[in-house]
């Protein structure tokens, strides 16, 4: 039972660590799916070194 | 004036020590020195972190590589997997089984001879499906089981998700060979972007460097049991061993690195590692108990289909060992994951040609019959021996694994040949291996991010024999596992590289959307 019920900063870890991962897989679900690419990627190509296209 | 300006830029000699090169070599070198001054407070420190990691983690360990399996099917049988890699008129540079087999002997060939033959007994003695099985056959029918998952299919998805996004974003949008660049080339401006994309690459690059430097230190440990076991113990340089072993593999990898005609040279080491593997794979299914074998193949086919989906869900909750999925299956998933950063950009360098369809298919196919076989035969007679034989090559799995496989050879006829055979595949694994490695570091670390420059190439082979051969000295002298200290810290590294490794694929279809290829 106590290896599920932890105490002390092993506690606070876990809830930090389980709640991190499950934020970040809602916000994966909304920049694929609820952002508007028009808006933000406006004017990027061109402008950075390295993940724009190149010649 | 405005022309001779263009000239000059072309003219311009590309530069080998790049800042990225810079920051991952200074990253990577310390963590080695590190692990050769005090390998104890490091792998300490990283088996803090991982178990930790690893306990917190477990369920997006074990999720991945089914959310791969399904990515790659899914993709497989629509209309994107019609598209091929590199434009509608590409031509593959390589043949199927020439694609294939560098494929496998760059990442898990060089594992199937050390861990290969030891997974079905350590999991007979302590996966809990084996343990708390009801009986001996029971016991022995999930050890072959678990044995050929943690090599299937879902190692396989993990490696062809990673290099068909790399090939993906290469050959249509021209991006360097970077998982970072990945990122910014489909979240565009974000703000988020340009620290994520640095710190993704230099994750990366330090991440993969680890890797292949403990699999070359472990290999170099084995290759050196082989070469006593064939030459009798007693031999006077039989120290210094290990660090010959490593330097005839420095010494094949430079020249395979650099030589001008670097994809060549890949694929027929490739090519010939296969023909290889076959042959002493085929040798000891004639020579050794053949109908048994062949009783193996069967019932681990059936077992593997039964179990192919519901292994995956598999976190063995209520079972007496309530760590054996954080140390072995999560394990098991972080370390090929640890894999994906050169992986993904070998795989992305070598699959021009290819449709989606047949890198989803192919990929997750041919290797898991390959390792069926492999697994039925060598780890099928190494758990023959221990249910029902004298248990003397179980002994070895646990005490000596790096034994275990030339243990089964001598079981057959003309052991010493085999062994040499053994050796001389063991040294040919290891060295593609490492040289696929530097040269998807070379591209990596490349400025343009496109050319594995041959300089570039050799001091990365040199870095990581460095790691290996400090690993290899810290363990002999200090009596402390330094590799796997290495090892260790690879996986562990990877733990952050798990949350790259989800936006990438976020990445991927959010630009597989945006481009709507036409198919």
């Amino acid at each position: 039972m106590e290896l599920y019920y932890l105490q002390g900063w092993e506690l606070v870890a876990e809830k930090v660590l389980q709640v991190g991962m499950l934020l970040f897989i809602v916000w994966n679900i909304k920049l694929l799916l609820f952002e508007n690419d028009a808006i933000i990627d406006q004017g990027i190509e061109g402008d950075h070194n390295d993940g724009k296209e190149q010649n | 004036m405005q022309g001779e300006t263009v000239i000059k830029s072309v003219a311009k000699k590309p530069k080998i020590f790049t800042t990225m090169f810079l920051v991952s070599a200074v990253i990577t070198a310390f963590f080695s020195i590190f692990s050769l001054i005090s390998p104890s407070t490091l792998a300490k420190v990283m088996t803090f972190i991982q178990s930790l990691f690893a306990t917190q983690y477990g369920w997006t360990a074990m999720l991945i590589p089914v959310l791969c399996m399904g990515f790659l099917v899914a993709l497989g049988v629509s209309k994107y997997g019609k598209i091929v890699i590199g434009g509608k008129d590409a031509k593959p540079d390589y043949s199927v089984f020439s694609w294939l087999a560098m494929l496998f002997t760059s990442s898990i060939g060089i594992g199937i001879i050390y861990f290969g033959v030891n997974e079905p007994l350590y999991a007979y003695y302590l996966a809990p499906n084996s343990t708390e099985a009801p009986n001996k056959m029971e016991a022995a029918r999930e050890a072959m089981g678990t044995a050929l998952y943690h090599w299937g299919v879902s190692v396989w998805a993990i490696f062809s998700v990673v290099g068909l996004v790399m090939a993906y974003f290469v050959t249509r949008h021209n991006i360097r060979y970077l998982p970072g660049d990945v990122i910014e080339k489909s979240f565009g401006r974000r703000k988020w972007v340009p620290v994520t994309k640095h710190s993704m690459n230099v994750l990366a690059i330090v991440c993969s460097a680890l890797t292949i430097a403990a699999t070359m230190g472990l290999g170099s440990v084995q290759i050196s049991t082989g070469i006593t076991k064939v030459m009798g113990t007693g031999l006077s340089f039989e120290g210094i061993l290990p660090y010959l072993v490593l330097v005839i593999l420095l010494i094949v990898c430079f020249f395979a690195a650099t030589t001008k005609k670097v994809g060549q040279g890949m694929q027929k080491l490739g090519d010939w590692n296969v023909y290889l593997a076959i042959a002493i794979l085929i040798f000891a299914m004639l020579f050794g108990p053949t109908r048994y074998i062949l009783n193996q193949v069967v019932q681990l086919m059936g077992t593997y289909i039964d179990q192919l989906i519901p292994r995956n869900f598999d976190m063995f909750l209520f079972s007496n060992d309530p760590t054996y999925t954080t140390t072995w299956d999560v394990a098991n998933n972080m370390w090929w994951i640890s894999w994906t950063p050169f992986m993904g950009v070998f795989i992305a360098s070598i699959s021009k040609g290819r449709s989606i369809r047949q890198f989803a298919f192919a990929t997750m196919t041919i290797p898991v019959i390959f390792m069926l076989f492999w697994h039925a035969t060598f780890g099928g007679i190494a758990l023959l021996d221990a249910v029902l034989g004298t248990g003397k090559i179980a002994n070895h799995a646990m005490e000596s694994p790096e034994m275990t496989f030339f243990a089964i050879l001598e079981t057959m006829p003309w052991s010493s040949l085999t062994s040499i055979a053994t050796i001389v595949l063991l040294i040919m694994f290891i060295s593609t291996t490492v040289t696929s490695a530097a040269l998807s570091l070379a591209r990596m670390t490349d400025a343009d991010g496109k050319e594995a420059a041959p300089v570039r190439s050799a001091v990365w082979v040199l870095l990581i024999t460095v790691i290996a051969l400090t690993g290899i000295f810290a363990t002999t002298l200090g009596g402390n596992d330094a590799l796997n200290a290495v090892k260790s810290l690879a996986t562990t590294l990877s733990y952050p590289y798990l949350f790259f490794f989800i936006l990438m694929i976020t990445a991927f279809i959010k630009q597989l959307r945006k481009d709507k290829p036409q198919v």
